[in-house]
């Protein structure tokens, strides 16, 4: 018997292969630990897999995949999510052996929540203000907001005009 | 540290966050589970596509909606479809075979080619175990092979971006509008259904959704706010398959079709003043439409929103709610 519907978990994977490493990145400024952040990337795409939404392009489901993902991890954390907070002293390194890249890391992690996927998709995967207001669904202010609120946590020296 | 150099670092600790071969081993095992406990609960298969209704055009006299819309909304404008009325038509092309420059596309939507012409995934959904009751004569197995990059030498009959499966007519419905795969695996039914909505001429909601049969076979009826569909909440709400539906269902059948464009698109897309409704048929189908505020209808990813008279919608529209 031939199968008629594994091309669906085929194309789920393909879109998986597409997208993973972004949604856990995010996951993981959100969440600090990598078996978490798997988690809410699994649980990403199994929104996606029973929600098939419907996308006019590819940025379109990104941008759906990245809001869920933040949504969601965003839930996760205002549940006290596991009755705990992000600890990192003692705790695996986040991504690599390098202290400096590690301090960093964890410098955006001591961020507040609603300011951390701001950060996150401006310096990172390099959207716009106006693209990160429609991802996740608040105004270019908030974003500016929350980027500039972001910066002075982060103690950023700006460079030239104030990103539009 | 000034804003480069963050960025820069930033950037650079953050590439270290990769997902691994297991991470991607256990969600694909978590993926097929999921798949086939669906199955199991009997949850529809969601399905993208573009459908039409075939139904007549005649049941939406002003009468009609007055008395659905009830002494409780004397204020809310009586719904004037015109039976036969005509509009400029849409012409929606036979689909132009994918190449590399819109590939991204034709790989996140499902498709097969059966006589000559491109079927892709229905946004009319069908549950597994109601699909052999829908199943009718076979017509083929697909090949697979198609891909993102193929080009069009390689659109052959039943070629298809699916894998292998067998490909039957759907009872109730015409061959040259739909098509459906279905397989049994341990005696799961999987089944999907596809549409061909290129290559035709709409000159009223009824030549596209007429061909879904949806005039006087909803059997029941749901609906969700764009924020809860947004977020893949699935927060579905019960919406009563009673004469506001209908009324709002003929409505639909005489609206005006209007072409999709960039613009439009990005001005309908830019809000978030949607509403999504779920209708399911007699036979077990369960049809997807997409509501905008301003007052305009989309099924599935076909090229074209239909226009509603602006009473009907918006008398339908309010009366779902917040």
């Amino acid at each position: 018997m031939q199968r008629s519907m594994p091309q669906r978990g085929d194309h789920m994977m393909k879109v998986y292969e597409t997208y993973a490493d972004t949604l856990f990145r995010i996951a993981m400024v959100h969440l600090g630990r990598r078996e978490d952040a798997e988690e809410a990337t699994q649980d990403t795409f199994i929104k996606l897999m029973e929600k098939a939404p419907i996308f006019n392009d590819a940025e379109h489901q990104k941008a759906w995949l990245i809001r869920v993902i933040t949504n969601h991890c965003k839930s996760l954390l205002g549940r006290g999510w596991r009755k705990r907070e992000v600890k990192l002293e003692g705790a695996d390194p986040l991504t690599t052996d390098d202290p400096e890249d590690q301090a960093l890391i964890e410098l955006v992690l001591s961020l507040p929540v609603k300011y951390r996927s701001v950060v996150h998709l401006y310096y990172y995967e390099d959207y716009l203000i106006r693209e990160i207001g429609e991802i996740l669904q608040i105004s270019e202010s908030a974003v500016k907001m929350r980027l500039k609120r972001g910066r002075q946590l982060l103690k950023l020296e700006l460079e030239g005009e104030e990103p539009q | 540290m000034n804003e480069g150099q963050f960025k820069r670092n930033y950037k650079k600790a953050v590439d270290h966050m990769k997902t691994n071969d297991q991470m991607k081993k256990r969600i694909e095992q978590t993926l097929n589970t999921q798949r086939h406990e669906q199955k199991r609960q009997r949850k529809p298969l969601y399905i993208a596509a573009s459908v039409v209704i075939a139904a007549s055009v005649g049941l939406a006299a002003p009468s009609i909606w007055q008395q659905v819309s009830g002494p409780a909304a004397p204020a809310t404008q009586v719904a004037q479809v015109t039976p036969g009325a005509s509009f400029d038509p849409v012409v929606i092309p036979k689909t132009e075979l994918p190449d590399s420059k819109n590939g991204v596309k034709a790989d996140m939507l499902q498709l097969v080619v059966y006589q000559g012409n491109v079927y892709t995934q229905s946004a009319t959904s069908l549950d597994g175990t109601d699909a052999l009751a829908l199943r009718g004569e076979k017509l083929g197995t697909t090949t697979g092979g198609i891909h993102e990059l193929s080009d069009k030498g390689e659109y052959t009959e039943l070629a298809s971006n699916i894998g292998e499966a067998d490909i039957y007519a759907v009872n109730g419905y015409d061959t040259n509008f739909r098509i459906m795969s279905y397989t049994e695996i341990d005696g799961q039914v999987y089944a999907q259904l596809f549409d061909q909505s290129n290559g035709i001429t709409i000159g009223s909601g009824e030549d596209l959704i007429g061909k879904l049969h949806l005039e006087g076979n909803v059997t029941s009826a749901q609906w969700e706010t764009f924020a809860s569909w947004n977020n893949g909440l699935q927060q579905l709400q019960p919406l009563a398959a009673d004469k506001s539906l209908n009324s709002f269902i003929s409505a639909l059948y005489a609206a005006k079709p209007i072409a999709t464009s960039p613009e439009l698109e990005e001005r309908l897309y830019g809000q978030e003043n949607r509403k999504i409704i779920y209708l399911t048929l007699e036979d077990k189908t369960q049809v997807q439409l997409v509501l905008f505020g301003e007052g305009l209808v989309r099924y599935g990813n076909v090229p074209v929103f239909f226009e509603i008279e602006k009473g009907a919608f918006q008398a339908f529209w309010n009366s779902l709610g917040e």
